[in-house]
């Protein structure tokens, strides 16, 4: 599987664009870790690329580091302060080039009281669903998508259910009736 | 027999003198579009999808997309059970190609440890893959005939996928949901009596596949409903995160089989089929076209399998055999920490695809050194099939919706997970 993933030599033009780019191989498969105000740039950058544009937005998922000691985060453990960590969610991005059957990952953090990030959705339309469940599943906004709802839960649902602090029976409250007219909770 | 007496006010003349009907009548169409409401609850949208669609005439120009009525919260699910018992949600992940996702998820998890699968086992994998392909597309093919209007393939074409399934059954126990796969190896090896059983059965469903053509490929109720229905660009449909069938319709020849050969598909001799306008009736015949690749890759695999073990040496995440277990003390050990704390790979974060029925099925697993994943993502094709479907159907007609929706193979349990 190694030959299939973009690793550091073959990216160099990027590493030496983004000096402060952390990367790391685990698996035989890269992870380029950036900062999420570099991702405008980024987006840009990779669609554009010369040699490896990368046409496809493959996935892009989070992962919540809350009550982990996971060694990627160890500052993390669970504590109430952690729960505004600026560092508690990572968005993975998965991306390919379709002509030169090449891959590559892209990890950013966000987190605060509102974790917000750059939407892709203008360089790839892929996005459209994989942010909204984001949205939905984590509570991250996603600036500039275009029509950010829940998609898999129902608009009444509280809280955000792939959250670690979400627990796993947690109960929601019974819902009223919705009247039809009202669209079906839309608007 | 005496006439039913009809009250006086529910004759149709006397109704249609009514204050609202009247100006219902009068009124006449009106530039505002008309909300119709098709789901959850419709046939044609499997029961789990809601469309609200916004009609000016019978012309779409707005929709709504609602997924979600399938979710049963598996990716939560898996973060609390270990990677063993973690493994049956897969297969309701697409149920009609159960074997693909359990071997899918499997490949990943054993990259994740280093484990190297057996000869017998990698072909036996590609031989269950592509069978539940078959069975897959045999669905979905008989789903756009019915509801188009064609029973008659319908009925021929769920009858082979019985033959299939029931086939199935005998080798795994189950028709639909077989947890065949084990981390590491398979939950028990075939006969040779299956395997040549499976061959017949191959051979006696090529006659089927050209009477569906033959049935379908020229009919003109049918290419009036597909062709030039549903088009989407190449561009378009790669931007938009679409894999699969539906991406090779488009003229694209991106296939995870051919672009990245897990499994044996390097070591069989077979072709992608590629589209031209990818709308409905590309997509039809590439799925033919793909059952006929799927029964060349069978019938090689048949005939390459080779005897060996299906399980590896390698103990760190199946179960030993069960003599191993009574007969020492390292296989007892073994047995009880597999049971009680899951398999542990090293920590680290992994991305793996296989391809799915309907596109690239990837799981992405974050893994923190314990016996369960921290973090399991199913790239489920489905689901961004269904992000970019509102525009590919706005600018259609009403009735278009089905055929459309028909072509592209949702299924609830992977789009929704």
């Amino acid at each position: 599987m190694e030959k299939y993933w973009l690793l550091q030599d073959e990216l160099k033009d990027f590493f030496d664009l983004f000096k402060d780019v952390k990367y790391s191989e685990e698996f035989g498969q890269s992870n380029i870790r950036i900062h999420s105000k570099d991702l405008e740039k980024v987006f840009d950058f990779l669609k554009n690329h010369d040699e490896f544009p990368m046409d496809m937005l493959v996935d892009v998922t989070t992962v919540d580091y809350l009550s982990s000691d996971y060694a990627e985060k160890p500052n993390l453990t669970g504590r109430e302060e952690d729960l505004y960590s600026e560092t508690r969610f990572d968005i993975i991005y998965h991306f390919y080039s379709m002509r030169t059957n090449k891959r590559v990952r892209l990890i950013t953090s966000c987190g605060g009281e509102n974790p917000e990030v750059l939407s892709c959705y203008k360089w790839w339309q892929a996005a459209h669903y994989l942010e909204r469940e984001i949205w939905d599943m984590f509570g991250i906004k996603f600036t500039g998508h275009p029509d950010l709802r829940r998609v898999l839960m129902y608009p009444e649902f509280e809280g955000f259910p792939l959250r670690k602090d979400y627990p796993v029976l947690g109960e929601q409250p019974r819902l009223e009736l919705r009247n039809p007219e009202q669209d079906n909770g839309r608007n | 027999m005496a006439e039913i007496e009809i009250p006086a006010k529910y004759k149709v003349e006397e109704v249609l003198k009514r204050k609202e009907i009247l100006e219902l009548t009068i009124a006449g169409p009106t530039d505002e579009p008309m909300r119709i409401n098709l789901g959850p609850s419709h046939p044609a949208m499997h029961g789990t999808i809601k469309m609200i669609a916004e009609l000016v005439g019978e012309t779409i120009v707005n929709l709504d997309i609602e997924p979600g009525f399938l979710h049963r919260g598996m990716e939560k699910m898996c973060e609390v059970h270990n990677y063993n018992s973690a493994l049956p949600y897969t297969d309701r992940l697409n149920y009609v190609t159960a074997f693909i996702n359990n071997f899918g998820y499997a490949a990943t998890i054993e990259k994740l440890f280093g484990i190297e699968i057996t000869e017998r086992t990698s072909w036996l994998r590609t031989l269950f893959s592509e069978l539940s392909r078959i069975t897959d597309h045999y669905t979905c093919q008989a789903a756009i005939c019915s509801e188009i209007g064609a029973m008659t393939p319908f009925l021929y074409l769920m009858q082979a996928r019985d033959y299939i399934w029931e086939h199935f059954n005998w080798a795994t126990g189950a028709r639909q949901t077989y947890s065949y796969s084990r981390i590491g190896g398979l939950a028990k090896d075939v006969s040779r009596e299956w395997l040549d059983k499976a061959k017949e059965i191959l051979l006696d469903n090529i006659p089927l596949l050209h009477d569906v053509h033959g049935l379908i490929d020229k009919n003109r109720i049918f290419l009036d409903r597909t062709q030039g229905v549903g088009e989407i660009s190449k561009e378009d449909a790669i931007n938009a995160g679409i894999t699969g069938p539906f991406l090779r319709s488009t003229g694209c020849d991106y296939d995870v089989r051919k672009a990245m050969p897990y499994f044996k598909y390097d070591e069989v001799e077979w072709e992608v089929p590629v589209g031209k306008y990818g709308d409905n009736y590309d997509r039809w015949y590439i799925r033919m076209r793909e059952i006929e690749e799927s029964f060349k890759i069978c019938l090689q695999c048949i005939e390459k399998i080779p005897e060996g073990p299906v399980n590896s040496d390698d103990y760190m995440a199946h179960l030993p055999e069960k003599a191993e277990v009574y007969g020492s003390i390292e296989g007892l050990i073994n047995h009880f920490k597999i049971v009680i704390d899951g398999p542990k790979p090293p920590k680290g974060n992994i991305y793996h695809c296989v391809e799915g029925a309907n596109g690239e099925l990837g799981y992405y697993v974050v893994s923190d050194g314990t016996g369960t994943a921290y973090r399991l993502h199913v790239r489920a094709p489905s689901f961004l099939i269904m992000g970019a479907l509102d525009k590919i159907i706005i600018g259609h007609q009403l009735a278009d919706i089905i055929p459309i929706f028909g072509s592209v193979n949702m299924v609830g349990g992977e789009c929704d997970r």
